[in-house]
């Protein structure tokens, strides 16, 4: 495989400015919330949905936003708890709102990632926001009324004031104003609650107010006095936050953080920690930690001295324990979740990468750095006209990538398209040849043919935009390879196909028919009640990925919940056939929802587009749900000559009087291959069209892979297929490493002490950080930041006691080990029984193999294979990696089907960010 | 035919030798060309008694030859002669300076003595001196406060009543002693020594030293054997906890049986943990409790708020609050096997970041609410723990070595890593003592190549300091010194010298420090690259005869690292880009009165230049005329270039400066002429060298001592050349004469003494300009050095006054344990001084100096060298009674017995110009006397007017030097008496 690899895109990941996580602390101290969600905002609008369960840190969704509609602020409320007819409590809604450069609040719809509804009002623009803190039902018999257990919002606004909002009812509107500030007319930078009636506000005139909800009364102006000598004469409060107990800190301009009592608001201690402003802070919920991140890109952590008796000298027990530099740039965000497994603090800022940070652990555990990339690789390739294409925003760019041989230049941009109108574009999908490129927004489908233009330049295309049948946007396109079909996929979930053809239009124009082809999904029945799951929307049922199989006979999609649904195209391509055949006229738009669960009748619409229609994978209910998140769906080529050549003649049945609308039912009879990966690392290898996991896939259960891909905590973003006769083997990426699977040939299996071994030569052969074996054992019971900190950086190693003296006893005394090891056994046995099945099933078609009178030596060939996995090392095993490249933004195949794979590899190393001047360190 | 050092000697010596027996009668051996120690020592003697005994005072010849005989006493005569002073200056030892609890006082010390000094005036007020040994730590007693214990490393204490300044009691020990402390016994009013000592392991002993008229007995108790080395020790709260820090753990020793106080039971019980960086410097606090909450019981053992403070190698200050507390919580956890609810509050320290470097000192304040760190950022840092606000005093003169808090807290003082000490007031940061030691090139014992193989090894190190004393105020003497030098940073790289320390041998306190190039002092000292600036280096330094002016030569070179833009590979090439950068500057100063600084009248950049590649040449030595306002530079590029100040004028005008209220107006120097040496004698040699290729090895300057003759001596790195030495005739700037009959391969110095040129290059040659032929050749053995690697680190120097000239050479002792031959592994370094007669190639005195020599001048009010060594102490070197010396001197003698035949011969004016400042000798009076009495010395009256017309009136030298002027012309020898009979 030839690897260009490239730096040449200038992909712009955008500045993280508000971090939210949904739930601060699991409900009534149990579980860690299943539906526990991380909302990113970004400069660039768009709003990200991670799911940090198990340490996963999955992205799930990206609502895209526009021009100009940076997300400033970022919040979430739960509706109440309702209980419905049978008297089983339902978990209450979460929704979530932003605020941006604006006067309104934004709703949006977490199933579809659209803004469901905004706020108006008539104030200025919107600073700060927060949501009031949810009533705690101590006490159960108070049942109050729902109106009064609402969330509401308080907005503070750029002219002071600071505004109410209601959310009742599932509704945001305008309450009233809280304050009026019209005199100095300072900004409000910063608002919590303090409980649910007081409101602490910090302005940008040096003055933190508290407020009564209830009566609109000024309780306090606390005064921070002017600032430092030589700077602005206010000191900007950046943030406040609340204690449990009442207690509350302030992070202000000029690098404090001061610390201040909640019964009489007088400020307990100041702690200087920061060269520059603090932009935000975070508290723990028993009180003892605060994190604070600012200009000066530290993050600060401060802790509480417990014993009480130190707090004898001074009142002051708050002290800062360290800082470190997690970030390259300022840190604008940061969130908390502090559960009982999942503890952590995540920041980000202008660098663009999500930091995670052990709260409980802090010290013990590695911090960790999320991926800082779409997990939707944005980059596709068109490999037979070897051009490739990167998107961001609103533009698109193609690069046309020369040969190896004369790959002296950099590869040349040969089209730029900027789309009208403000919104992001979600989704881009190029066929092989390059020809034509359907470019998806949440507002439209747009379409381009591109040709290469003689005019001037032979290098530059030409683009021309072809006509669409109208669309509600869509956040996933693809094409198949040869470009007949084109997926839609709605925001709203719904799938829709479009044929496009060659012939008919103007000057050998392509063309789309104007009629889409809509796809019903299975009706899941299973799916569960929950925060983000209900009457008013399903969030897991939202398809995040969607792929054709190479010779576009199969469409597959799978969902946040792990469901696939597979499509097989029926009949054969028929020029000569009608366009567009509906023959059950009746039916309407609103056709798709009456879905019935009868499999043979999928819908009472019948539509064949040149005599193919696309029916539902007869088989496709046999796919089992997956355990988690699909993060990579990919079908697997087939080999080259494989593919059934279609009947000689026209295999297409036409129209007679007896049957005026003719189709054919032949489906695909190749196999096809499905590779999933989940969010946990398992590879599912399908085959489709018989609904069930391949042989490879049933061998090789994830106990047998390699300790290096169990050990990678970053989810794959894509892969790249090189199979050939002798080999089939997968290209796995994710940011910040590189597999390759070869499917072919099992996996070698190993028993523990080779798995300790491998360990060892990983630990010799890796220059980066060391791995300890701790964290791969304790991988599920950490707090979901990164690993366990190595002995080495850990300030205090052990400890141990002796007598000294004549009767020296340190030679005896033991060292203890001051870190402690975590061991789970559970996942040891877990990993025992699959390796028992693995053994089995491999055995069992050794003995299948014999029984078919197979030679012996073929057990003895495999047994010597194994031998030489162990003498000759990875090159054997069926698997290699490398964690040369990162951090990796997408890796496309660039050269055509039959030669040798030939790939593009994108970095997009932070140095090379085009990031705005820091305010602080510049002379470092 | 060439006089060469080594085996060609050996035909000579016995020549000259023969020639003297000649005339002499034959008393005494004398010296051959392998002059032992011994035996080199009892000629001087007899030179002496030579001496002695022609001046014809038979009753001192009598004693003196029965001395002869004694060989002991010989010893004492030979010291009689010559002596060597007392080390002046030397380093103070890392331990912290201590206060006694007035505060009027700050003890330091040296490697020989304690120093008092007090606070109000930074005065030394009297010394403690340690006797023998090596001085390693003291430490005042805590029950009486006059009381010292003065810890040496032979293992000898010392208790001193410092305000009497007398030795009360000596207890020898003998053990290796590091460090000591002193606390009071609890439920007694003695004191308990706490002394690190080293012998197999690291040891902490507690000793009850007690003397006779105490009660109790001298009694020891081991504490802690430690298996790593031990950095430092602190005892808190009357021996209550003890604690350690060694390089990677620390340890925490409680007490236990604290009712039992007698030594016996001193039992500890040590909780030791790892850390995984390197711990520099260590300090423990302990928060009493409060005393507002007393009544609860005092007694039932309080719980000890051990803080610990530990400033790591990295520069982090780790800060575990209450370890003590935590210590037990986490055994009792491991005691049940309750792993999972370690908690590790305590063990997470709190980390204080803002050093890059290691942190090398750090104290708690008196109240445990700041932190005073400092380490080599030249800053002391004072953190404020409760709210996290840092206080900085940047710019101190060097990195901080050591910190310490005043028993009341009022100041702090700091010992920095220029050889001074500090004391702050803690409330304005103001310096309100300071006590400065002799700045100068400090090379520690870990300096001595070790695990070198001899290519790696530089003995750049070891090279000169440059060094002059004041002839304004000869007790002055001017060296160059390194900004800082903290310890505990080696390894062969040779600190930038960018200053100069003016230094007062008489009183032996040091006068002032100035900067004489660009420095680091107020500007970021660390590069982008988190590399140090280096500051250029001071590389020669020289004042005019009337001490007004001083001309220094400072070079910065680029740091190898900075080049590596520039890498192409091969190491030649980045060397020579490398070279190409180089900034030489030679500037010349005037002394200014007023303000009592040098102030910087010119400077000329590039004095030496590589012509066609643009490239400032080295330049290899400055020489001043000893006569008249002119320095000489040589260069690398072969040019002797002569520097002469001119008066500034605007159209004829003088331009004077603003503040002058002197006569004279402005002056620049600016390039008389230069003088271009060729490569080669022979013509058709020199066309066929490239001339860049063929830059000196060395160069060496020597002005005759009328100013008339510039004695030039080249080497080359070619062996087939040996190398030249030019006499430049000053006044026309022509090289009259080219000596190539020695070989100089090896040159390292160069000098004219009256009529003889002294050259050091494998062997000390004199030379006699005037009948142009060698007078003597000694060879001379440096051990342990390589013959060219040497070059650098001899020292000559030559004292007109009484027409001596002293050598000083390296003796490096190899470590004989050391099989491999290539490695050098040195024990030891010492320093062989010699000191010659021009005439006689007779050691007249001898001495070995226990550091290297690193500067050697002759001392300029009296007979005698100053030499200053590598730890940093100087040494006067002077003839022993001037008395004694006051019988022969040669002006009198001269006067009295005049000579009879002062042959005029030549007309040459090089050699008149020597001849006519040519010192008698002793030796070839003996011979006038004897055979030549009618010789009458004929002066012209000419050569009477080139003595006193030399110039305006303020420009003529002393009279003193007009006066044995005068003499050497009525005194002449005759040439005859000393020609040698050359083979």
């Amino acid at each position: 495989m030839d690897i260009h690899r490239s730096r040449f895109i200038p992909y712009q990941p955008s500045a993280i400015n508000a971090l939210a996580f949904s739930h601060t602390e699991p409900d009534n101290n149990r579980e860690d919330p299943t539906c526990l969600r991380l909302a990113i905002g970004r400069a660039n609008g768009n709003i990200e949905i991670w799911n940090p369960a198990r340490g996963a840190w999955l992205q799930e969704s990206v609502f895209t936003g526009g021009k100009d509609r940076s997300v400033e602020g970022l919040a979430w409320i739960q509706e109440p708890d309702e209980r419905d007819g049978q008297g089983i409590t339902l978990p209450g809604r979460l929704r979530l709102f932003s605020i941006g450069y604006s006067s309104s609040v934004t709703e949006w719809n977490l199933a579809t990632g659209l803004p469901s509804q905004h706020s108006s009002g008539n104030h200025s623009e919107i600073w700060c926001f927060a949501a009031q803190p949810k009533l705690k039902t101590s006490t159960k018999e108070t049942r109050v009324d729902s109106r009064d257990n609402q969330q509401n919002l308080i907005a503070g606004c750029a002219d002071g004031s600071l505004v109410l909002l209601s959310t009742a009812e599932g509704e945001l509107r305008f309450d009233r104003f809280l304050s009026r500030l019209t005199t100095k007319r300072a900004r409000v930078l910063s608002v919590t609650y303090k409980d649910r009636n007081t409101v602490l506000a910090g302005f940008a005139d040096s003055t933190i107010r508290v407020f009564d909800t209830r009566n609109n009364n000024v309780l306090r102006n606390i005064s921070l006095g002017s600032g430092p000598p030589g700077g602005p004469k206010d000191i900007l409060i950046w943030k406040v936050r609340c204690f449990p107990n009442g207690d509350f800190v302030s992070g202000d301009s000029t690098g404090d953080i001061r610390i201040y009592d909640g019964k009489n608001y007088s400020q307990m201690q100041r702690i200087s920690g920061h060269e520059a402003d603090v932009l935000d802070l975070v508290v723990s919920q028993d009180g003892n930690m605060i994190f604070s991140g600012g200009l000066d890109r530290r993050t600060c952590f401060y802790s509480c001295k417990k014993t009480g008796d130190s707090r004898s000298n001074r009142g002051e027990k708050w002290r800062e324990v360290s800082h470190k530099r997690y970030h390259d740039h300022d840190v604008k965000a940061i969130a908390i979740y502090e559960g009982n497994k999942l503890n952590f603090i995540v920041s980000g800022g202008i660098d663009t990468q999500p930091i995670v940070v052990p709260l409980r652990e802090f010290g013990k555990e590695l911090s960790r750095g999320l991926p800082t990339f779409p997990s939707n690789p944005p980059l596709v390739s068109a490999p037979k006209a070897r051009l490739i294409v990167s998107w961001w925003n609103c533009e698109v760019r193609i690069w046309r990538v020369k040969n190896q041989q004369e790959a002296t230049e950099r590869p040349k941009v040969v089209a730029r398209l900027a789309l009208k109108g403000d919104e992001n574009i979600t989704s881009v999908a190029i066929t092989h040849d390059g020809q034509l490129l359907a470019v998806a927004t949440v507002r439209e489908v747009k379409l381009f043919h591109l040709t290469h233009s003689e005019a001037h330049d032979r290098s530059a295309l030409r683009i021309r935009k072809l006509d669409m049948p109208p669309t509600k946007g869509a956040k996933i396109v693809r094409f198949t390879a040869d470009g007949k079909w084109l997926a839609i996929i709605t925001p709203t979930n719904h799938v829709q196909l479009a044929r496009a053809t060659r012939s008919g239009g103007t000057a050998g124009r392509p063309r789309i028919l104007p009629q889409l082809f809509p796809l019903q999904r299975l009706n899941r029945s299973d799916a569960q009640r929950d925060s983000l799951n209900g009457s008013w929307g399903l969030y897991n049922r939202s398809i995040h990925h969607a792929e054709f199989s190479t010779d576009g006979a199969v469409f597959a999609v799978v969902d946040l919940a792990g469901y696939i649904d597979t499509w097989v195209i029926q009949g054969h391509d028929d020029a000569t056939a009608l366009e567009v055949n509906i023959f059950d006229s009746s039916s309407s738009a609103s056709a798709e929802d009456e879905l019935s669960d009868d499999e043979d009748t999928p819908s009472k619409e019948r539509i064949t587009m040149f005599g193919q229609q696309w029916i539902r994978n007869p088989s496709g209910h046999l796919l089992p749900r997956l355990d988690s998140s699909a993060v990579l769906i990919s079908f697997q080529p087939t080999p080259a000559g494989s593919t059934p050549s279609e009947p000689n003649g026209n295999p297409a049945v036409h129209q007679t009087r007896q049957n005026p609308h003719p189709h054919s039912h032949d489906i695909p009879h190749a196999e096809h291959h499905l590779l999933v990966v989940s969010a946990e690392h398992h590879l599912y290898h399908f085959e489709v069209i018989a609904g069930r996991l391949s042989q490879w896939s049933r061998k090789n259960t994830p106990a047998s892979y390699p300790s290096q891909f169990r050990m990678i905590d970053d989810p794959a973003k894509g892969c790249v297929w090189d199979v050939n006769e002798t080999y089939q083997r997968i290209w796995l990426y994710g940011e910040k490493w590189l597999f390759m699977f070869d499917l072919s040939r099992d996996l070698p299996l190993q028993g523990p002490s080779e798995a300790t071994c491998q360990r060892k030569n990983t630990d010799k052969t890796s220059k980066k950080r060391k791995r300890d074996p701790i964290k791969e054992n304790s991988k599920k019971t950490n707090s979901g930041a990164g690993g366990a900190v190595p002995e080495s950086e850990a300030p205090v190693t052990k400890m141990r006691r002796y007598n000294g003296g004549k009767g020296d006893e340190s030679a005896k005394s033991n060292w203890i080990d001051v870190s402690g090891t975590m061991g789970s056994k559970t996942d040891e046995e877990y990993e025992d029984q699959q390796h028992a099945l693995v053994e089995l099933r491999r055995s069992s078609s050794l003995i299948n193999a014999l029984a078919k009178g197979h030679h012996v030596s073929e057990m003895e060939s495999h047994n010597v294979s194994k031998d030489n996995v162990n003498q000759k090392g990875r090159g054997h095993e069926g698997w290699w990696h490398t964690f040369k490249y990162r951090p990796i933004l997408g890796m496309v195949p660039i050269a055509g089907n039959h030669q040798s794979l030939e790939v593009v590899l994108v970095e997009r190393p932070s140095w090379d960010l085009d990031l705005p001047p820091r305010f602080t360190g510049s002379h470092e | 035919m060439k006089y060469a050092g080594g085996t060609s000697l050996n035909g000579t010596t016995p020549q000259i030798s023969s020639n003297r027996k000649k005339n002499r009668s034959g008393k005494g051996k004398l010296p051959v060309s392998e002059v032992k120690q011994e035996e080199a020592n009892r000629c001087n003697d007899e030179n002496a008694v030579g001496a002695v005994k022609s001046a014809g005072t038979p009753s001192t010849s009598s004693a003196v030859h029965g001395l002869s005989k004694n060989k002991k006493r010989q010893r004492a005569r030979s010291s009689a002669a010559w002596t060597m002073s007392a080390p002046i200056g030397g380093w103070f030892i890392p331990q912290d300076p201590v206060f006694p609890s007035n505060e009027k006082h700050l003890f330091i010390a040296n490697k020989r003595e304690v120093q008092i000094y007090s606070t109000e005036t930074s005065l030394l007020t009297g010394t403690l001196p340690v006797g023998s040994g090596i001085l390693s730590s003291f430490a005042l007693s805590t029950t009486k406060a006059d009381r010292i214990y003065v810890a040496s490393s032979e293992g000898i204490i010392t208790l001193w009543d410092w305000a009497r300044k007398s030795k009360i009691a000596r207890w020898d020990i003998g053990t290796n002693i590091r460090y000591i402390t002193v606390v009071t016994q609890p439920s007694s009013a003695q004191d308990l020594v706490y002394c690190h000592e080293f012998g197999k392991h690291p040891v902490i002993n507690v000793h009850a030293l007690r003397t006779k008229d105490q009660d109790s007995q001298t009694e020891l108790k081991m504490i802690l054997k430690a298996k790593s080395p031990i950095i430092g020790f602190q005892v808190l709260l009357e021996g209550k906890l003890v604690i350690v820090a060694c390089n990677d753990s620390v340890l925490v020793g409680k007490r236990t049986k604290l009712q039992k106080t007698a030594l016996q039971d001193f039992e500890y019980i040590w909780r030791e943990f790892r850390t995984s960086k390197s711990v520099t410097a260590i300090d423990a606090y302990v928060r009493l409790p409060d005393p507002s909450r007393k009544g609860k019981g005092q007694s039932q053992d309080p719980r000890d708020n051990l803080d610990l403070a530990i400033g790591c190698q990295d520069g982090v200050i780790c800060l575990f609050e209450d370890i003590l507390s935590t210590f037990s919580r986490l055994e009792k956890n491991s005691k049940t096997g309750n792993q999972a609810g370690v908690d590790l509050e305590g063990l997470r320290p709190k980390q204080l970041h803002w050093h890059r470097e290691a942190v090398r000192s750090i104290k708690w304040s008196r109240d445990g609410n700041y932190l005073i760190s400092g380490g080599n950022e030249t800053v002391i840092v004072i953190w404020q723990l409760s709210t996290g606000k840092q206080q900085h005093l940047p710019h101190l003169t060097a990195a901080i070595e050591n910190i310490v808090v005043s028993p009341t807290g009022t100041s702090y003082s700091v010992s920095l890593a220029n050889n001074s000490v500090v004391i702050l007031s803690t409330t304005e940061l103001n310096a309100k003592t300071n006590v400065i030691g002799v700045q100068s090139r400090r090379l520690d014992r870990e300096q001595l190549p070790r695990d070198f193989t001899s290519s790696d090894y530089s003995f750049a190190i070891f090279g000169q300091v440059p060094m002059v004393v004041d002839p304004k105020t000869p007790s002055h003497v001017l060296f160059a010194v390194p900004s800082s030098q903290p310890r505990q940073q080696h390894l062969g790289i040779q600190e930038p010298e960018p200053y100069i320390q003016t230094f007062n041998i008489a009183t032996q306190r040091p006068i002032s420090r100035q900067a004489m190039t660009r420095n680091n002092a107020t500007d970021p000292n660390i590069g982008p690259e988190r590399t140090r600036i280096l500051e250029p280096n001071l590389k020669h330094l020289k004042t005019s005869y009337d001490g007004k002016w001083l001309a220094t030569v400072d070079e910065w070179i680029p740091p190898p690292g900075d080049m590596g833009y520039l890498e192409e590979g091969v190491s030649y090439f980045n060397e020579e880009e490398r070279s190409f950068r180089r900034e030489i500057y030679l500037k010349f100063w005037s002394w200014n009165a007023k303000n009592a600084t040098w102030a910087l009248e010119s400077r000329i950049d590039a004095p030496h230049l590589f012509e066609n590649v643009g490239a400032s040449a080295r330049i290899l030595d400055l020489a001043f005329d000893p006569n008249g306002l002119r320095f000489a530079t040589v260069g690398e590029d072969r040019y002797v270039r002569i520097w002469i100040p001119k008066t500034r004028t605007r159209n004829g005008v003088t331009v004077r400066g603003g503040d002058k209220d002197s006569t004279g107006g402005l002056v620049t120097w600016s390039l008389d002429r230069s003088i271009e040496f060729s490569s080669k004698l022979d013509v058709f040699d020199s066309n066929s060298s490239s001339p860049v290729s063929l830059a000196p090895r060395n160069a060496r300057l020597g002005y005759s001592s009328d100013g008339s003759v510039l004695a030039v001596g080249v080497s080359w790195p070619s062996h087939s050349d040996s190398g030249v030495i030019h006499l430049i005739d000053v006044e026309t700037g022509r090289i009259q004469r080219s000596i190539t009959e020695i070989d100089m391969t090896a040159l390292s110095c160069l000098g004219i003494l009256g009529r003889h040129l002294v050259v050091v290059a494998d062997s000390i040659i004199v030379w006699d300009l005037v009948v142009d032929e060698l007078v003597y050749c000694v060879p001379f053995d440096a051990p342990g050095v390589d013959r060219l690697q040497r070059i650098p680190l001899i020292r000559l120097a030559i004292n007109d006054n009484d027409a001596t000239f002293a050598v000083a050479y390296p003796q490096f002792e190899k470590n004989d344990t050391s099989k491999s031959r290539s490695a050098r592994n040195y024990k030891k370094a010492s320093t062989r001084l010699l000191i010659f007669d021009p005439y006689q190639s007779l050691i007249r005195w001898s001495a070995t100096l226990p550091e290297i020599v690193l500067s050697l001048v002759p001392s300029r009010d009296g007979k005698g060298y100053i030499a200053l060594d590598s730890s940093s102490s100087i040494r006067l070197i002077s003839p022993r009674a001037s008395s004694l010396q006051l019988i022969t001197p040669p002006e009198l003698t001269g006067q009295n017995t005049p000579e009879q035949e002062p042959k005029i011969e030549q007309s040459d004016k090089r050699e008149e110009a020597n001849e006519t400042n040519v010192s008698i000798d002793i030796l070839a009076r003996e011979e006038l006397l004897q055979d030549s009495e009618n010789d009458k010395p004929v002066v012209r009256p000419e050569q009477l007017q080139d003595i006193f017309d030399k110039g305006p009136s303020h420009a003529l030298p002393p009279v003193r030097d007009l006066f044995s002027a005068v003499v050497d012309l009525y005194a002449r020898k005759p040439k005859a008496s000393t020609r040698l009979s050359v083979a």
